[in-house]
């Protein structure tokens, strides 16, 4: 008999919540398609999933610019920071810790002639806002942090980092993918002058991320006729469910994290959490196997038929040593021996205890 | 570990691959595709893509996959990209450094696809680790030892790249092509599955370093200082001028660069002195060899004189011969002079059907 799957792999992609699917299926059937050609009809839509979204970062002022991910709003803010404030320097900062879509638009910057610095980053997993301050010069122009981080779901100090940037008017960017639905966030204390979301971390859509801006006057434009309304439409419903269950959601879910994180250090294998825990991601935690390498442990469990992940799985899908966990000073041999685990809000209690009872399985033959 | 089942076969998403996988399922394994990821030349990304054929390209990993899903077994993609850095790339540059000629091939088995792989199969649980190599592998009772056989596909016999693999190693391999008698035998089971035309070069050029340029390669995958030096002739005397000795390996005659008014070949490379030798074509055959980092597959030592035959190159014809024993040396007489033994190659003994054994080329001599 095949056991159900098990999924446990929410931080990178999650399903669509019925609700959401209802919201795009009514948007996309013919019945409504000839409402929907009208401009007005698509701002409007626009504006409440916009409207949603700076609710509930507690933005009173702004701009949201709908794209097609988190990916391409990272780009998007990026570049346009390092290029309107190029006549006033060069440097950038950003944590070796960010996710690939923000690593590699700073890479690509540092050929096009910008000095880029990667903020140094403790075991625990959290940047140390010390040496970011002291690394902030005259003529740096743009810092970027996550608010989460996606592997080991440690919790940055945006808000502090943010008020100093902000005090300097030096263009902060906060790569919040992984915490909307699973913090409060408020941007009248992070001060960020960007911050990218995206719906299918949300029990949203795919192909629908979201850019804030703290200024109105931004360069970004996009043209309304090519947004994909009945995804901005499924985004709105998805923000409006994980805003008004947030305090629940996280409860449950760190509730679920404490009991695996718990079963699996009862195996007695050596296991050990990786990165600070203290306020972070109620749902992502990160472990190190040390006699296991992280892609093997991954095909076991997928011959279990539970969904983890480890690492950074390139294009190819195949796993290397993650780079967030080398640039919080992890020993390559380390770094691949991690797993990350992440729950989400179908997760179940029996769930956890299979995963427990497969590990187990797995580690001791 | 207990014997079981389970075979993880190295899957390129090519002909041969993809019948090794096939006929295992059918011979009632539990097969786990697994395609390796390569360190690569980040400069020759576009050459690798064109290519198509090499083992490291990232469509090679989506043809893997769908041949994969085809026969019906589960597909992974694996990182063996710091394994083959080390032991295989790394090794290329410190030959070329040494004034050898190295044969990566045989690293990446005993290293990378036999070391590596085989352990990362061992903790998925399986016994094995299978690939599509032409050779046959048996547990053979006169020997009481495992052995490896010539491929009855007598022209794409694989054999001369294994002479490394241990006893340990061997008893964990499973190279089920090589009871294939033609690659056109193989092809035709392949037919039925989607395989890319493209993937049909079988040649052996270096699978990192597609566009073939290996100076190039080397230039910027190393600090080799590429320098010019001076071509002398066996007495010592001046010939021309040599564009650094990576450029050339022994029994080259094409590419010197320079012309003599007559036939020249290299038949020695002195990396110490920068210096590139070269000669007639009677010079280029030398009737007597020392090999160090010997293996052997028939015996655990050679511990006395030993009539086989031998191939000084992947390519060269068996050619009779004496093994002796020194020390940790083998010194190999050949009872006629062979062309270019170059120093770096691997130098393979075979007996009838059987492998016996193998080095690396330290030094040719003789023939004075």
């Amino acid at each position: 008999m095949i056991k159900n799957k098990i999924y446990m792999d929410y931080a990178a992609t999650t399903p669509v919540d019925p609700e959401v699917l209802e919201v795009m299926v009514n948007e996309y059937s013919s019945e409504f398609f000839f409402e929907r050609q009208s401009s007005k009809y698509i701002k409007n839509q626009i504006d409440t999933t916009k409207h949603r979204l700076m609710d509930a970062i507690n933005a009173k002022s702004g701009d949201v610019i709908f794209t097609a991910s988190g990916t391409e709003a990272n780009n998007f803010a990026i570049r346009e920071h390092a290029y309107r404030r190029r006549q006033r320097g060069k440097r950038l900062l950003v944590s070796g810790i960010e996710h690939p879509s923000v690593l590699n638009v700073f890479s690509a910057l540092e050929t096009e002639g910008f000095e880029v610095v990667k903020l140094p980053v403790s075991p625990a997993g959290v940047i140390d806002l010390e040496t970011a301050k002291n690394l902030v010069t005259n003529d740096t122009i743009l810092v970027a942090v996550m608010f989460f981080n996606n592997e080991i779901g440690t919790r940055q100090p945006v808000e502090k980092l943010g008020e100093f940037l902000h005090e300097r008017d030096i263009a902060f960017h906060v790569d919040a993918v992984q915490a909307l639905g699973k913090a409060e966030i408020d941007i009248s204390k992070i001060k960020a002058d960007t911050m990218v979301f995206s719906a299918h971390k949300i029990y949203g859509p795919k192909g629908c991320g979201a850019l804030y801006t703290k200024d109105q006057d931004h360069g970004y434009v996009i043209c309304a006729e090519e947004l994909d309304d009945a995804s901005i439409a499924g985004f709105g419903k998805a923000i409006e469910l994980s805003e008004r269950y947030l305090h629940d959601h996280i409860k449950k879910l760190e509730t679920l994290k404490s009991r695996l994180i718990n079963g699996l250090l009862k195996i007695e294998a050596g296991l050990s959490v990786i990165g600070e825990q203290e306020g972070s991601h109620p749902a992502i935690v990160c472990f190190n196997f040390p006699t296991r390498d992280g892609d093997g442990l991954v095909i076991q469990y997928d011959f279990e038929g539970i969904c983890v992940s480890s690492g950074s799985a390139c294009s190819s899908g195949a796993i290397s040593a993650s780079h967030v966990l080398l640039a919080i000073g992890m020993e390559p041999v380390r770094a691949n021996r991690c797993v990350r685990f992440s729950l989400g809000l179908p997760t179940t209690n029996d769930e956890i205890d299979r995963l427990i009872e497969t590990t187990e399985r797995i580690l001791k033959g | 570990m207990v014997k079981n089942n389970r075979v993880v076969v190295g899957m390129s998403g090519g002909v041969d691959s993809t019948v090794a996988a096939f006929k295992l399922k059918e011979m009632g394994y539990d097969v786990i595709g697994v395609n390796m990821r390569l360190w690569q030349d980040d400069a020759l990304e576009e050459a690798h893509f064109e290519k198509d054929g090499g083992c490291c390209s990232l469509s090679s990993v989506e043809d893997a996959r769908r041949v994969c899903a085809q026969i019906g077994i589960p597909f992974y993609a694996l990182d063996f990209k710091a394994i083959f850095k080390t032991t295989v790339v790394d090794y290329f540059i410190d030959s070329y450094q040494k004034g050898e000629t190295p044969n990566p091939c045989i690293a990446c088995n005993k290293y990378v696809k036999f070391e590596a792989l085989l352990e990362k199969a061992h903790q998925l649980g399986a016994y094995y680790v299978a690939t599509g190599h032409y050779a046959k592998i048996k547990y053979d009772e006169q020997f009481g030892r495992y052995t490896i056989e010539k491929s009855n596909a007598v022209e794409k016999d694989q054999t001369y790249a294994l002479y490394n693999l241990t006893q340990d190693q061997l008893k964990h391999i499973l190279m089920p092509l090589g009871d294939f008698e033609s690659k056109d035998d193989v092809r035709k089971v392949a037919a039925q599955f989607d395989i890319q035309m493209s993937q049909k070069s079988d040649s052996q050029e270096i699978c990192f370093v597609p566009d073939q340029d290996y100076v190039g390669f080397l230039k910027r995958n190393s600090d080799l200082a590429i320098k010019e030096g001076a071509f002398v002739g066996k007495d010592g005397e001046t010939l021309g001028k040599h564009q650094g000795i990576v450029n050339y390996t022994i029994g080259q005659r094409k590419g010197l660069g320079v012309t003599f008014g007559k036939p020249m070949y290299v038949i020695d490379i002195d990396a110490a002195r920068n210096v590139v030798t070269l000669g007639e074509n009677s010079d280029v055959f030398k009737s007597e060899l020392v090999a160090d980092q010997n293996n052997f597959i028939l015996f655990d030592q050679l511990e006395e004189m030993y009539r086989c035959t031998a191939k000084v190159r992947y390519s060269a014809k068996e050619a009779p011969c004496t093994l002796y024993p020194e020390g940790d040396q083998v010194r190999v007489i050949f009872d006629d002079p062979q062309r270019a033994i170059t120093p770096g190659q691997a130098v393979v003994f075979y007996k009838d059907q059987w492998l016996v054994g193998g080095g690396t080329i330290i030094r040719g001599k003789g023939n004075e």
